[in-house]
């Protein structure tokens, strides 16, 4: 006798296309709402300095904004309890590309920027890359450039993890959507539950913004000026409100002081908040952040000392600008205080690569991650170790703890795939007639989401004058860079899409 | 709560996953890389790597903050190590140990478990040899859970092709036994939802019946069901828990056989079981089943070490016409299918065992908690406290959140079920069904805060 057990029907059901689709849905409409309330600020901002256009413009956008995301909200109300990791993917995946065409609309209707452009400029803030189609930024009214900043530090930590740092959502979706953002091999848990952990990266976030707001109002920055380039720094994006961007100053207090923190705000933020409980030493015994650290200071002595021998300044400016533009360009933040392409062709060639490495794991900044690289190195070492001794066994070892085999392909294969990425583009867009160097950083600079490159698009040019075509991949380029490609890129990948 | 799991098998796991669903604070420690690497993967626990019976492990784990400490490695030594070590650094915290080896848990009387620094000693094995034996109480039901010591039961039946209440409604169910049965629930296709009184049985229904042991027998009666008192029974598997069951269902009087194919273990077998058939061979074995006398049996359980041997031994013997067989299965989904194919009963012993550590974290006095396969349900027994929400009001004015209900109260030894003009009085034994989801909108009722 066969019999069928009732109990066969309730099997876990199965999640189904439909509503996985509705999950995704779901989810981005309560990003969509979250998202639209950030225009308040720069609204306000704008009603500030008394610029009812642009107030009007911020208004319709969030009004926009907020009508689809509750729409949204209403329609598709469902159960977020189990979401898997591929709905995590595509949720952050699909709520980046949504905020950044939110957030482009205020630059095409208070920027008077065309569609293409909107767009470049808003993922070029949100990726906290800095790359720009403005060449008069001074022009603009301060609420658009306040908000242009901000976006940079929206992105930096990442929106969707303020959101799960603000509203409760179920803890495996939480971690899956958490995942998917952030930057970095794994995500080291401040706290065991995810929320908490959110919650502890976006205070120490906070506690490095105010703090950088106070000493560069202290250099004689005014507030505006100060909490705009604050985002960007904290950020590690690169707009600035000024044309000549942080040379405008020109004040060495600030040049320092930048530094410091963009050193800071690339260095991994578990570490800092080891340090804050009381264990300093586990920065200093951290074997990424001593790499970090080593490259940024053998850089910078090395392009110090030629632009000194080369350049006719003194020691200290010679010090100043070059590590300046070192950490600028390592951190992935673009900031400029002088122009490197009339430095050594040498100085040229460290500040290119540096576009590749950016800063730690568990940072604001973009590129490989400089553990990626440092493990990719030491593993391409040992491949020669062991052509000598084909017996040996000895694993890729990170501060002593040995590499599991699982993480270091995950790292093979990331580094493959960026190098493919950025071969592919740099072809897409030499279509468009641009030259090579300037071709080649421009996909380097997006990738990495630093800002300015060479050739063309140095610290004083700008993107303006690319073809569409061009600042569509760029685009590309800076988001995939952000969501350390894998998040963004699987949705384009049918497998990922079929049953 | 902070709550540290030591050790990352079937049960680690289940525990580390059951209290961070609950939004508790979950570290677990184990030294299989993969299995942490997985638990971080799929639950929102955080992990150490390391030997959970080391103080500085311990501490990297959290253990000066926790509440509880959950030892459930497979090693008893290394889960009395680690409840030690646990309560030196936080005396404060909860500290459950699961043991395998009844030698260590003995009714010798020499030394008890709080001079092991254990608060709470779990074995799966004890669980899920009651489970069973409770099963075995209540023939015919596909799953059984026992409350208040016997007197109130929770059983699920489903409606074979042959019953006579198909196309009757759940009111001519209940007509005779009015006062004394509840139909909790009705799960029909992949819904589970409660009756109003003039929904129509259909076959298939898995009806979820609430009440004493008489009620339940009239009311499985009417439903088809033979009420045969179960007397004997095969266990296939001598391990810890196939020992375990038999020795449970040795002490209610059962008839028991156990198949186990080691010689040796055979051997330690009949020393600790005196009354038990012991029979050596390999439970798959067609010819051996049939000697043993398996067509005649009531009760098969299969008990081996693999999930997938406990399903197809048990289908096994059900076609060779054995009533009723149980299979011990731990994973959910596997669980799911074997009910499908046939398997008449799953019970899983770690489920059964987290139960117990389950209830630690409950707040007020909850004396029991139970769940219904894979945690679809969690019943909860516990006794109203003066100032809880639940006590004075008539249940009709409680508001309960859907989903969840009052399925007896015990008054002076007696088990009634409530209807919507009952009032709960400080004292009573409640016994709450819910969603596990809802269980935190229920604390008014629970507690009184």
């Amino acid at each position: 006798m066969t019999r069928r057990s009732s109990y066969a029907g309730r099997a876990r059901v199965h999640p189904t296309t439909l509503s996985s689709a509705r999950r995704v849905g779901y989810l981005l409409s309560l990003l969509l709402v979250f998202a639209s309330l950030t225009l308040a600020v720069p609204l306000a901002i704008s009603a500030g300095y008394r610029e009812p256009e642009t107030v009007g413009d911020f208004a319709a956008t969030l009004l926009i904004g907020v009508v689809i995301g509750l729409a949204g909200y209403l329609f598709l109300r469902t159960d977020l309890a189990g979401l898997t990791r591929r709905e995590g993917f595509a949720a952050v995946a699909l709520g980046w590309l949504m905020v950044c065409a939110l957030g482009s609309l205020p630059f095409a209707l208070a920027g008077g920027l065309d569609p293409v452009n909107a767009w470049f400029e808003t993922v070029s803030g949100f990726s906290g890359t800095g790359s720009s189609v403005i060449p008069d930024v001074e022009s603009l009214p301060k609420g658009l450039l306040f908000w242009r900043s901000f976006t940079h530090w929206l992105g930096g930590m990442g929106f969707v993890a303020l959101y799960i740092a603000i509203f409760p959502l179920m803890g495996v979706g939480a971690m899956q959507l958490f995942r998917a953002e952030a930057p970095g091999l794994e995500m080291d848990r401040l706290r065991p539950r995810i929320r908490s952990t959110a919650r502890i990266l976006w205070l120490i976030y906070l506690g490095m913004s105010v703090i950088l707001t106070a000493l560069l109002m202290a250099g004689g920055m005014g507030w505006f000026d100060a909490v705009c380039h604050m985002f960007a720094a904290i950020g590690t994006g690169g707009f600035s409100t000024k044309n000549a961007s942080v040379g405008w100053f020109d004040s060495a207090y600030i040049d320092w002081v930048i530094i410091l923190f963009l050193w800071i705000a690339s260095t991994n933020f578990a570490l800092w908040w080891a340090v804050l409980g009381g264990k300093p030493k586990r920065l200093l015994k951290d074997p990424e952040w001593r790499f970090y650290s080593l490259v940024l200071l053998g850089s910078s002595a090395v392009v110090s000392a030629l632009v000194y021998l080369q350049n006719n300044v003194s020691l200290h400016d010679a010090i100043r600008n070059a590590t300046f533009e070192v950490v600028s360009t390592a951190s992935t933040t673009g900031f400029a205080t002088a122009d490197y392409e009339k430095w050594a062709p040498l100085a040229q060639l460290i500040l290119f690569l540096l576009l590749f490495m950016g800063g730690s794991a568990g940072s604001t900044a973009g590129a490989m991650k400089a553990v990626r690289v440092y493990l990719f190195a030491k593993q391409a070492l040992r491949g020669l170790f062991t052509t000598i001794h084909p017996q040996s066994v000895a694993p890729v070892r990170l501060g002593g703890r040995a590499v599991s085999p699982e993480v270091m392909r995950g790292i093979s294969t990331f580094m493959g795939l960026y190098l493919l990425t950025y071969v592919v583009a740099v072809a897409a867009i030499s279509i468009t007639d641009i030259d090579f160097a300037t071709a080649m950083s421009a996909v380097a600079t997006a990738m990495g989401g630093v800002g300015p490159g060479l050739g063309e698009i140095g610290p004083y040019d700008n993107f303006l004058w690319m073809h569409p075509f061009a600042k569509l991949v760029l685009s590309f380029c800076m988001l995939a860079g952000r969501l350390e490609l894998f998040t963004l890129m699987l949705i384009f990948v049918p497998a990922y899409w079929r049953r | 709560m902070r709550i540290i799991v030591v050790g990352t098998g079937d049960l680690g796991f289940h525990v580390a996953k059951r209290f961070s669903e609950e939004h508790h604070d979950v570290v677990v420690v184990g030294r299989d890389d993969e299995a942490l690497h997985w638990a971080q993967e799929v639950l929102d626990v955080s992990a150490v790597r390391g030997h959970g019976g080391s103080p500085s492990i311990l501490v990297e784990a959290g253990v000066r903050s926790a509440d509880i400490v959950v030892a459930a490695t497979s090693n008893d030594e290394t889960n009395i190590v680690a409840c030690l070590i646990a309560e030196a650094i936080a005396p404060t915290a909860t500290r459950v140990a699961r043991l395998h080896d009844p030698a260590y848990l003995g009714s010798s009387g020499i030394i008890d478990q709080s001079s092991l620094s254990i608060d709470v000693v779990i074995s799966p094995e004890e669980e899920v040899a009651k489970a069973v034996a409770v099963l075995a109480s209540v023939p015919g039901a596909a799953d059984a859970l026992e409350f208040a010591g016997g007197r109130v039961l929770a059983v699920g039946v489903e409606v074979d092709e042959d019953s006579p209440m198909i196309g009757r409604t759940v009111a001519e169910l209940r007509r005779k036994d009015k006062g004394g049965l509840l139909v909790a629930g009705v799960y029909r296709g992949e819904v589970v939802s409660a009756p109003t009184s003039d929904l129509r049985i259909q076959v298939r229904d898995v009806l979820f019946l609430v009440g004493g042991r008489d009620a339940l027998r009239r009311a499985m009666t009417r439903l088809g069901k033979t009420w045969a008192r179960t007397r004997s029974a095969i266990i296939a598997g001598g391990g810890w828990e196939g020992v375990a069951i038999a020795r449970q269902l040795a002490a209610s009087g059962i008839h028991v056989k156990i198949i186990e194919r080691d010689p040796a273990v055979c051997d330690e077998i009949t020393r600790e079981l005196g009354d038990a058939v012991v029979l050596l061979g390999d439970a798959h074995d067609h010819s051996l089943l049939v000697d043993a006398g398996v067509q005649r049996s009531d009760l098969f359980v299969s008990a081996l070490g693999s999930e997938a041997d406990n399903i197809v031994v048990a289908l096994l013997a059900k076609r060779l016409g054995c009533r009723r067989v149980v299979s011990l299965v731990d994973t959910p989904g596997q669980a799911a299918f074997a009910s499908a194919i046939g398997v008449d009963s799953v019970v899983s012993p770690v489920l059964a065992a987290l139960n117990t550590i389950v209830q630690l974290s409950r707040p007020g006095q909850v004396v029991t908690v139970r769940t219904l396969r894979e945690s679809l349900v969690e019943g909860i027994e516990f006794v109203a406290m003066e100032g809880s929400g639940i006590v004075g009001l008539q249940l009709a004015l409680l508001r309960m959140p859907h989903g969840s209900l009052i399925g007896a109260i015990v008054r002076d030894g007696k088990a009634v079920i409530p209807e919507s003009s009952t009032v709960v009085n400080a004292g009573d034994r409640v016994i709450l069904f819910a969603r596990p989801a809802l269980l935190p909108r229920l604390r008014r009722l629970i507690t009184a805060e």
